[in-house]
């Protein structure tokens, strides 16, 4: 199914059109969210359909970037918001406030829509990194290139998509919107209790999460990597300690095989043989 | 594991997530916290599955026929491959693709070799497909390969499950298109033997007679004769033999050249194959030795379906073999084998288990003396430390002749030799700091080229591999990386284990053909000569062998033959013919003339090939005729009758006699 027929084909399927409903259904959603913090401008109104129109832009061009510009869209908005002070209008609040009802409805609708049109995209385009040695042929020298060329793209069969996935994608939206909530809600005020100058106390409410978060990976790592090697077999074994054993003596090993190629070089004959 | 998409989105969300700190925005906050916490979950599912995985994906294979599961398959007919993709363990995988690797000698006629879909205990992931043999040989099934992912596409993982197994394709049945004759054509057994053999034995032909001996059976007591000679004597007959039929099949590095299957080789064991067939359906025995430029493999004449399985066997490994030589260049093997050993060994290329650190090529460089075929690359990189010496020396002398110049007005001066010291020093230091420096870039700029970086970290992961697979040892490592003509042979004989083709130079760089293996004649002779003491009576050598341009070298196959003719055995030379070349005695269709320049050489050169191999066949055939001895042309179809159509003559000639 590498044919652009065959993906035209693919994202007619039911498994396709219910993806591009979810879509358009979050897409709507995402929509009806933001024109409610509209007040009375037109720019403001601009803003707020944009990542809806980015998302919406990128479903219809059968684009991988469409998640990534309906979230570019949707955080240029909120950050334009934020800084100009522009709130909701059913919003008496700050904007540090901690839980919103609104944020769980928003956030359910751009996580379905990020889910929906990367799974979308497993169907239609690819599912698998592109295989260098699926490329077609390019063309020769001398030679025009030829439409139709394009790279042997793997997408995932649209006859193994089950209704239960649906069921579980937007039965799973609410738990991870919630559970955000709550690690928000648990994260502190001030990351740092130690005297720093005023701008790099500012930029500490980064750093701290992120050498956090670097800290979780190295320790995942450091355990995936563990269990890899207590799962080594023999022949895997074999190889890392011939690694190490050459790797310790790669001098001594190149000073006798400098003497056999003497040796070689001095049979009757030349180069010899192997 | 992270693929491109799943990157591009992590990025993304942390950014998001970094905003949202620094701003103090829960809506951005939360929202980028919801999109990181999702992804990471997933991406721990993912890692639990993978790792989860070892050991417990399995793939089981079937091979069958219309009858059923089959060990050995036969050229020419078809085979249904089912494979059953298990998995013990207890979580599930969603989306799992599998693809066989379809082995080079076959070819895919039906169904597909790839599925997709989700694994879990007690529901497997099946495909099937059919196959075609088109030639004997060998055929190996490596395994098949899995690749998974999680259903957006941000993670990615790719094993392969080696399940290597190697059948036999066995030479095509003699009768009719690989048809096992199941209908009975006559009633009774062919003679046993209808070749008389001048000594005692139980033959219907008088051969002596002698004096009775108690015991003898009476009914061989020539009454006649001992009623003449007044005591008793007895009859012996002629001992009748079946015709002897010993079988000689280059397999030298001259037959293997060619694409697999199609190569003079695989005719060769054709025919080999179908007089072995036709001699055990007359019941006459039939020996085969399989010789290269290396030692020959020899199987004593006998009958019987064992044995002649056993010649099969013999045949369809031989038929396997691929063709090696230390000249060939390393570059396309190293290809074709880190291709192959990346996907049929993914886990033990991993860099975790065989490292290659990236200072490997810049500080620990290949020495040039091991090096098979020096670009002048490698000579430069050699030579680079005293041509940089001579020319910064020869630059220092320079500016120090000029600096002596311009102080040699005032020699004797206390002030003018300081600074004539101070000068002298600072041009030494800073020839000193211009060596060094113009060394460093210059290895860094030749070591630290994209490809022969790439290639030296390929060739010392292939290397370490090669030394594991081999088991040749804990020094192999250190050798394979330094002795370009022994990694070109294990690069060769991996390979060709895998049943890839690969590319082999048919020249060395003097233009000398490199597969002509004259070692061979020698070899040949000696085994001719051992046939010869081990022969009863009147046997038949077939010498399968491709002796075409080596006139120079036959004279100890020559004496051989003479040696099997003054003990009365009949010799047979068989040669196979280069495919795409007319045979001999036919004649070139006339045709019209060429389109263009390149058409117009390449059918000279095919010209200018035919005349030659007509020359050297027909002075082949010259050499042998003196000795009475037969040389044929394996062309298609007919060597294998003539073959036969000589025993029968050797049957005759016994009758007439």
């Amino acid at each position: 199914m590498s044919s652009t027929t065959d993906r035209a084909r693919a994202g007619s399927t039911v498994a396709a059109r219910v993806y591009g409903l979810i879509c358009l259904v979050a897409l709507f959603v995402i929509l009806l969210e933001e024109m409610a913090q509209v007040r009375e401008s037109a720019y403001l109104l601009l803003l707020a359909v944009l990542p809806s129109l980015a998302g919406g832009l990128g479903l219809v061009t059968r684009s991988n970037l469409a998640s990534l510009l309906l979230l570019v869209a949707l955080a240029g908005r909120i950050i334009i918001y934020q800084a100009k002070g522009w709130l909701p209008w059913y919003a008496g609040r700050t904007a540090a406030a901690r839980f919103q009802a609104s944020d769980l409805l928003l956030c359910s609708a751009v996580l379905a829509f990020v889910i929906a049109h990367y799974r979308l995209m497993g169907l239609v385009q690819t599912i698998f990194p592109r295989d260098p040695r699926r490329q077609p042929a390019g063309p020769r020298r001398g030679e025009m290139p030829l439409r139709g060329t394009e790279p042997d793209l793997q997408p995932r069969s649209a006859e193994l998509v089950q209704p239960l996935e649906w069921a579980f994608l937007i039965m799973g939206l609410p738990v991870w919107v919630i559970l955000a909530q709550l690690v928000w809600r648990a994260l502190p005020g001030q990351w740092t209790y130690l005297e720093m100058p005023d701008w790099l106390l500012k930029w500490t409410v980064v750093i701290t999460p992120a050498w956090l978060l670097a800290a979780i990976l190295i320790f995942a790592a450091a355990f995936f990597g563990y269990w890899g090697r207590r799962n080594m077999t023999a022949a895997e074994g074999h190889i890392a300690l011939q690694d190490d054993l050459w790797h310790e003596t790669r001098r001594e090993q190149r000073w006798v095989g400098r003497w056999l190629a003497w040796a070689r070089l001095r049979r009757p004959g030349g180069g010899g043989s192997s | 594991m992270l693929t491109g998409r799943g990157l591009w989105f992590l990025l993304f969300s942390l950014a998001m997530l970094a905003a949202g700190l620094r701003a103090q925005n829960t809506t951005l906050g939360v929202l980028s916290l919801t999109l990181v916490l999702w992804f990471f979950w997933q991406w721990l599912l993912f890692c639990l599955r993978v790792h989860g995985l070892a050991g417990r994906l399995h793939a089981a294979r079937q091979v069958r026929d219309e009858r059923g599961l089959v060990d050995n398959l036969w050229a020419g007919q078809s085979f249904q491959v089912n494979v059953q993709l298990q998995l013990r363990g207890p979580l599930g995988l969603p989306y799992v693709k599998v693809a066989d690797r379809l082995p080079f000698a076959v070819d895919q006629v039906h169904g597909t070799t790839e599925r997709e879909g989700a694994v879990s205990r007690g529901e497997p992931l099946e495909l099937s497909y059919r196959f075609h043999c088109a030639a004997p040989g060998l055929v190996r099934f490596e395994g098949v390969s899995v690749q998974l992912a999680d259903l957006q596409g941000f993670f990615y993982h790719a094993t392969f499950l080696a399940e290597p197994r190697v059948l036999r394709v066995l030479p095509p049945l003699a009768d009719a298109r690989g048809h096992v004759p199941a209908v009975k054509r006559h009633n009774m057994l062919p003679l046993l033997g209808v070749h008389r053999h001048r000594r005692p034995g139980s033959g219907s032909e008088l051969l002596d007679l002698r004096d009775y001996i108690p015991g003898d059976p009476p009914k061989t007591i020539a009454w006649k004769p001992s009623a003449r000679r007044d005591k008793l004597m007895t009859k012996e007959f002629e001992s009748e033999v079946p015709v002897r039929c010993t079988l000689f099949v280059d397999t030298s590095n001259s037959v293997r050249v060619g694409p697999p299957g199609r190569n003079a080789l695989t005719r060769l064991v054709e025919i080999a194959a179908g007089v072995a067939q036709a001699s055990a359906g007359a019941r006459d025995l039939t020996g085969l030795c399989l010789f290269d430029e290396q030692g020959a493999a020899e199987v004593r004449p006998a009958r019987g379906a064992r044995h002649l399985v056993q010649l099969i066997n013999r045949l369809a490994d031989a038929a396997g073999k691929s063709p090696s030589t230390g000249e060939a260049s390393m570059r396309p093997l190293l290809r074709v084998a880190y291709g192959l050993a990346m996907e049929v060994y993914p886990r033990l290329m991993r860099p975790d288990v065989n490292r290659s650190p990236w200072w490997l090529p810049w500080l620990w460089p290949q020495p040039l003396y091991t090096v098979g075929k020096p670009r002048k690359t490698d000579y430069v990189n050699h030579w680079l430390f005293l041509i940089l010496l001579v020319l910064w020396g020869t630059a220092l002398g320079w500016l120090v002749l000029g600096v002596e110049r311009a102080f040699r007005a005032n020699p004797w001066s206390l002030a003018s030799w300081f600074w004539r010291a101070f000068f002298d020093l600072g041009l030494l230091a800073a020839a000193g700091a211009g060596f060094y420096v113009s060394l460093m870039l210059l290895r860094a700029y030749l070591l630290f080229m994209p490809v022969r970086r790439r290639l030296f970290h390929r060739r010392k992961r292939l290397a370490a591999l090669l030394g594991a697979y081999y088991a040749l040892g804990p020094g192999a490592l250190g050798v394979l990386l330094e002795d370009d003509e022994h990694f070109i042979h294990y690069l060769q004989r991996f390979l060709s284990d895998h049943q890839v083709p690969y590319p082999v130079p048919l020249y060395d760089r003097r233009g000398r053909y490199l597969f002509a293996a004259p070692g061979k004649v020698e070899v040949l002779a000696s085994a001719l000569v051992r046939a010869v003491g081990k022969g009863h009576d009147n046997e038949l050598f077939v010498l399968m062998a491709d002796l075409l341009e080596l006139e120079d070298h036959l004279a100890p196959l020559l004496r051989s033959v003479k040696v099997a003719r003054g003990r009365h055995h009949e010799v047979l030379v068989i040669c196979p013919w280069p495919p795409g070349i007319l045979p001999p005695g036919e004649e070139p269709a006339r045709r019209s003339p060429a389109r263009d320049a390149r058409a117009a050489l390449k059918r000279k050169v095919l010209e200018t090939t035919t005349s030659r191999f007509h020359r050297a066949y027909h002075q082949l055939r010259r050499t042998f005729a003196r000795l009475g001895v037969h040389l044929l042309c394996a062309r298609e179809g007919e060597p294998a009758r003539l073959i036969r159509e000589r025993i029968d003559q050797l049957r005759l000639a016994g009758k007439r006699r």
